[in-house]
């Protein structure tokens, strides 16, 4: 059984109400949507991620589709939830104490291996691939994203963010060569 | 950026990137694309394929703790419709309830429209009359209210209004004697609200009218009572039938400058003197007849010149004035003329009166505008 047979599997498990098919989907999707939602710059990406876990399996008994479909709604979700705490903060800015144990604290960190050295080049490596993220245009950064981050198809990026499939890919390949530019200039300590 | 994914400045640009390159540095193997011979030399496929590497790692990542809600949800302690379905409000519902509220205030626009125009039902025109008199500055009227004609023309004590208000209203001196004013003779009617034009109240005419010396003055009256003035030294022997107030205005709807005191007032209209001796009423003001039935006629004395056209300041003030030449009966007739009412006959002519002693002040009161409310009681100044 492939990957997406067992993801059809346990939507339809989740839709028939079965309790352990919710966790294991979470499990399965939670890190990915996490990743996505920490690399769009959430404030609180955990407490996000959850709002969007919970908004899914409100309404999972109304859903019908594949397992890239799911997927796709997962992280349409994801991006509707991060859209609106955009506007959110743009209405009223929130002022947020540094706190500079946050990156001791990252969920990437968790799999560290103990040694200094290599916690640090990955450290170093996540902040600059946030930072190279948080320079690009949104667009640019969304399809980036959703194409890397949660693995989605021009079509589904298109279907999500309401542009057509040239328009995505114009995005992604004006994101590529902006992150060329900043790379080549800066270089990247990955 | 356009819809199309312009983004300006980035035009251009692509660093020799086309499709089938970004598309296997986004799903295929970074290693691949290094080896292959097509990319262009300006790309650096190294920093490029490490960057895509990393972003990919961010989906890697441990399982995030799930919150409370979650959490609980997840562990089987709350069911999935159970969950709280807390939305925020949106725009959506901003638009919903901005479309109720003008939705009500357009019912409530149209429901006080019609009340307005009265073609509510009497049951709601009621309440929603009720409603807009305690609150608004507007009045409307119950249903069945009719209107007085008065109460829309703001005559009051001391305004001058001219002569084309007054005109209709005068009555002859001849034809009325001084015990037949009833106060039905004062037709509410007879003031045409039509006929008075918010402009024709002139409340400011410089010219007093000053009445010559006292001679004996008929019993004109006027309709409305707004002129009257006391001038308790001069007692009309045969007047014992009070004036009555002018009843043109409904009960309870009066102006305060409106003399509608019910007990009888000694009265002065323009020269003529009238006081109370008695409460006693006569026939005319009993069976209400017309003014021009006179119980008590008079017709010893000739026609006197017309006060009421110019001292009680409703008369033309301007050319018609004793004193500017004109004399009664031509005040009189000309009023009659423009009246288009014909002269009443002279034999019911009031009864003769002695002239008051001073009685300047009668007219020249009444045409300069201001209110002069008799200061001492009627009966006061007959004693005197």
């Amino acid at each position: 059984m492939s990957s997406e047979q067992s993801l059809e599997a346990l939507i339809a498990a989740a839709v028939d109400g079965s309790q352990p098919a919710f966790g294991v989907l979470y499990r399965q999707l939670s890190p990915a949507v996490l990743g996505y939602l920490r690399a769009q710059g959430a404030r609180e990406p955990e407490d996000l991620c959850s709002e969007v876990f919970l908004g899914v399996f409100r309404n999972m008994a109304g859903f019908s589709g594949s397992g890239s479909q799911f997927r796709s709604w997962v992280f349409s979700v994801a991006h509707h939830r991060v859209v609106d705490e955009r506007r959110r903060l743009a209405r009223r800015p929130e002022q947020v104490a540094f706190n500079d144990t946050s990156a001791e604290q990252s969920p990437l960190l968790h799999g560290s291996r103990g040694d200094a050295g290599t916690d640090a080049a990955q450290r170093m490596g996540t902040e600059r691939v946030l930072e190279i993220c948080a320079s690009l245009v949104s667009d640019q950064r969304d399809v980036l994203l959703l194409r890397l981050v949660c693995d989605l198809s021009v079509d589904q990026v298109a279907a999500l963010l309401g542009k057509s499939s040239g328009a995505v890919k114009a995005l992604q390949r004006r994101a590529l060569a902006s992150v060329t530019r900043n790379v080549s200039i800066e270089g990247v300590p990955l | 950026m356009s819809v199309d994914g312009d983004c300006g400045d980035d035009m251009g640009h692509d660093l020799g990137l086309d499709d089938v390159v970004v598309e296997r540095l986004l799903t295929g193997d970074v290693s691949d694309l290094i080896r292959s011979t097509y990319v262009a030399d300006s790309v650096p496929l190294g920093a490029l394929g490490a960057f895509v590497t990393a972003v990919r790692g961010l989906s890697t990542c441990d399982v995030p703790r799930p919150s409370a809600e979650l959490s609980a949800f997840l562990n089987g302690e709350t069911g999935a419709s159970k969950l709280a379905t807390v939305t925020p409000i949106g725009p959506g519902r901003w638009r919903r309830r901005v479309m109720v509220a003008s939705v009500a205030a357009l019912v409530a626009g149209s429901v006080v429209s019609a009340a307005a125009a009265e073609v509510l039902p009497r049951v709601v025109q009621r309440p929603v009359a009720a409603i807009i008199n305690a609150l608004t500055p507007f009045e409307l009227h119950p249903p069945g209210h009719t209107m007085s004609p008065v109460r829309e023309t703001p005559v009051t004590v001391g305004s001058t209004v001219s002569p084309a208000v007054a005109l209709p209203i005068i009555i002859a001196p001849t034809s009325i004697a001084p015990t037949s004013i009833a106060p039905t003779s004062i037709a509410p009617t007879s003031i045409s609200p039509t006929s008075i034009a918010p402009t024709s109240i002139a409340p400011t005419i410089p010219s007093p009218i000053t009445i010559p010396a006292p001679t004996t003055f008929p019993a004109p009256t006027t309709p409305v009572a707004s002129t009257l003035v006391v001038a308790p030294e001069v007692v009309s022997p045969n007047q014992d039938k009070p004036l009555a107030p002018s009843t043109s205005t409904p009960p309870g709807r009066h102006s305060k400058d409106t003399l509608v005191k019910p007990e009888p007032v000694a009265t002065v209209l323009s020269g003529e003197v009238r006081a109370p001796k008695t409460h006693r009423k006569t026939k005319a003001s009993k069976s209400k007849a017309a003014p021009t039935a006179s119980p008590t006629p008079d017709t010893t004395q000739p026609p006197l010149p017309e006060p009421a056209a110019d001292g009680n300041g409703q008369g033309n003030t301007k050319d018609k004035h004793p004193e500017r030449g004109g004399t009664g009966d031509q005040n009189k007739s000309d009023n009659a003329k423009e009246s288009g009412k014909p002269t009443e006959p002279t034999d019911q002519q009031p009864p003769v009166v002695e002239p008051p002693a001073v009685d300047d002040h009668g007219g020249s009161t009444k045409s300069n505008g201001n209110s002069q409310q008799p200061s001492d009681p009627p009966g006061k100044r007959a004693d005197k």
